[in-house]
């Protein structure tokens, strides 16, 4: 029975995951960071040229949990230091969260928002972004087909794919634990970049980041790849719920937030030694942090 | 559990030499004029990560909700 998922008597455990104690597929994950809402975040060194929006394919893959209920909250940033019209967010807000745009207040919602030299990359509020969607952005709230809400307290995995080609159906798309909830039609916009940030928006404003995405939550793991993953490998991925071992995948990017043994809290100073942050696929694009940052034992089932 | 430290601009510099200091980056308030770093242990004027959270939220420190941008 060993790696055969043991499911509870009406089919799933708590939100589908498959009920420990039983033969439940083992976690890859142990520990997880700790991002203080108030100034952590990561900075990917070197990640020139890793991302084309709209012109090659990539996908991004992370597990997180939050109890923030207020906060707009950014997981994954990217941006372009040349141009700071254009960034790539994967975002979320919880049940007390103030509206934006047209994002209604009190609730939760998981989305993405892309920008090229300040034209959207894809997003408008009609058919082609699903299921909602303005200028640049589409989201999911809770309570659509497979919504969740990401503050909850519990574990959750989101998987952003991308086609990488303009004017495309579906060229984005979004899976959250596991299930294929969004997407939108890319535009005629392509766009390089070359940041990223873990935890912080990567704001049009940079260097500054953008003062209010600051994560308050834990990240367990993180993976990029530069291929649209299909929804077999999400499925692979998300694992009924358990943290996987994505190696054998051949991610560009594998963050592991704790479990890489090169991974660092950092230590107080002086002089300050901020966290560091290993990246264990191909792409050695290794993270710092701003401060020091708490490793915490705490990870996907 | 850490704790938190508002200090001038023009103090950081200084302020991150002090011992127990954990901030590389800090964050800055959107007038530029503050910034604040995190700490191992209290010091004198610090406040808890709760405190820090609230005031993170002022319109000081962060502008009213929007979609990224």
């Amino acid at each position: 029975m060993i790696g055969v998922p043991y499911y509870s008597i009406n089919g799933l455990g708590r939100r589908g995951r498959p009920v420990r104690g039983g033969s439940a597929v083992p976690s890859a994950d142990t520990k997880c960071y700790v991002f203080d809402g108030a100034a952590d975040y990561i900075e990917i060194d070197g990640a020139a040229g890793a991302f084309n929006m709209n012109a090659a394919p990539f996908s991004v893959s992370m597990w997180f949990k939050s109890s923030d209920t207020t906060s707009y909250q950014a997981l994954w940033s990217t941006g372009w230091s040349a141009d700071n019209g254009t960034i790539v967010t994967i975002w979320m807000k919880g049940s007390t969260s103030a509206a934006a745009g047209s994002i209604p207040i009190n609730t939760p919602v998981v989305g993405v928002t892309g920008y090229g030299a300040g034209a959207a990359l894809w997003g408008a509020n009609d058919a082609n972004s699903s299921p909602h969607g303005q200028t640049a952005s589409f989201w999911v709230e809770s309570g659509d087909t497979n919504g969740i809400d990401p503050t909850d307290g519990d574990w959750h995995n989101a998987v952003v794919t991308s086609s990488g080609a303009i004017n495309t159906n579906e060229g984005i798309k979004l899976y959250l634990d596991g299930n294929y909830v969004g997407y939108s039609r890319t535009g005629s916009t392509t766009k390089t970049m070359d940041m990223v940030t873990i935890g912080v928006n990567r704001s049009k404003q940079y260097p500054v980041p953008y003062p209010g995405y600051w994560n308050n939550g834990k990240i367990a793991q993180m993976t990029v790849y530069t291929s649209e993953v299909s929804a077999a490998d999400v499925t692979a991925i998300y694992a009924s719920g358990n943290s996987t071992d994505e190696s054998s995948m051949s991610p560009y990017d594998y963050y592991r937030f704790g479990d890489d043994a090169l991974d660092s809290g950092g230590s107080a100073g002086p002089p300050v030694v901020p966290a560091h942050l290993q990246d264990s696929g191909s792409g050695r694009n290794n993270g710092t942090g701003t401060q020091v940052m708490t490793i915490d034992t705490d990870s996907p089932p | 559990m850490s704790h938190y430290l508002i200090v001038p601009t023009e103090d950081v510099d200084s302020t991150k030499g002090r011992e127990g200091c954990e901030t590389d980056v800090p964050r800055y308030s959107l007038d530029e004029s503050q910034a604040i770093l995190k700490f191992t242990l209290a010091v004198d004027g610090s406040i808890t990560h709760t405190q820090a959270l609230e005031l993170m939220s002022t319109s000081a420190w962060s502008p009213p909700p929007e979609i990224p941008q």
